[in-house]
């Protein structure tokens, strides 16, 4: 069970709720243990139970969802958080470090900028900033094509990075509306 | 020769190691040659990092863990 952790953060932040998310894990390990003799020795285990549970949510939890459609996003414009460092830099004590200004936003905001990303965007962010999944991996775990898994990946990013600003803007750190 | 547009345009298949290896050479060189492109790929590779360590893993709770260990036994326990 040494990637249960990791099956279980993900799970987390797919379903945004713990019963759901147990339930989640459970069925995919449930599935990983009958299914272990398709598994091929010498392959990437972690790949094959992310491959389980991405199914296993899109399947049977997917549905329950509501996440925003990607058109109510606006636009999505790049280095959307860089652009805002300097005036988040003025909340720092040495107004500079990069590590302070990620500082500023909680675990709790990081969590929710990713949860509440559009459906499409979701699981490739998820799997490629947080679990290090390859384009061509998560091509095969999602089954579209790589070019897909890139520009939705990017995007995704992007509208990351547009929520945290949001966040940022909400607490006052920095003006709504300036840019 | 990249400038800053390209950059910003392959920033992303750049920090992903996914630029053939001329338009990566490329980008390189511009970096090299830019403080601000320096900066804003740093950015983002450290906003990658940061966002990984923070949403990565979570702790499996207790009956979670139980429920794990009895679906596992259950399943051996059929064989």
């Amino acid at each position: 069970m040494q990637f249960a952790p990791q099956l279980f953060g993900t799970a987390l932040r797919m379903t945004r709720n713990r019963a759901d998310a147990e339930d989640l894990v459970q069925e995919t390990m449930l599935r990983a243990f009958r299914a272990y003799e398709s598994f091929e020795a010498g392959t990437n285990l972690r790949a094959w139970l992310f491959r389980i549970l991405t199914n296993t949510f899109i399947n049977s939890y997917r549905a329950k969802q509501s996440r925003p459609h990607e058109s109510e996003l606006g636009d999505l414009d790049d280095l959307y958080l860089y652009k805002r460092l300097p005036e988040l830099a003025a909340h720092t004590k040495s107004q500079s470090a990069e590590d302070e200004i990620f500082d500023l936003f909680t675990d709790d905001e990081v969590k929710r900028a990713l949860e509440d990303l559009p459906e499409s965007f979701l699981l490739p962010v998820l799997l490629a900033d947080v679990q290090d999944f390859t384009y061509q991996e998560i091509a095969d775990m999602l089954d579209i094509p790589i070019g897909t898994v890139m520009s939705r990946l990017h995007r995704g990013r992007k509208a990351l990075q547009k929520a945290l600003v949001e966040f940022a803007e909400e607490r006052g750190l920095i003006d709504a509306g300036s840019k | 020769m990249a400038d800053c547009r390209d950059t910003i345009v392959q920033l992303y298949a750049y920090l992903d190691q996914m630029l053939d290896d001329d338009l990566r050479r490329d980008i390189d060189q511009h970096l090299g040659d830019c403080s601000d492109c320096q900066g804003r790929v740093e950015f983002e590779f450290s906003l990658k990092a940061r966002i990984r360590s923070r949403a990565a893993a979570e702790p499996i709770p207790a009956d979670l863990e139980q429920r794990l260990r009895d679906c596992l036994d259950l399943d051996l326990g059929d064989e």
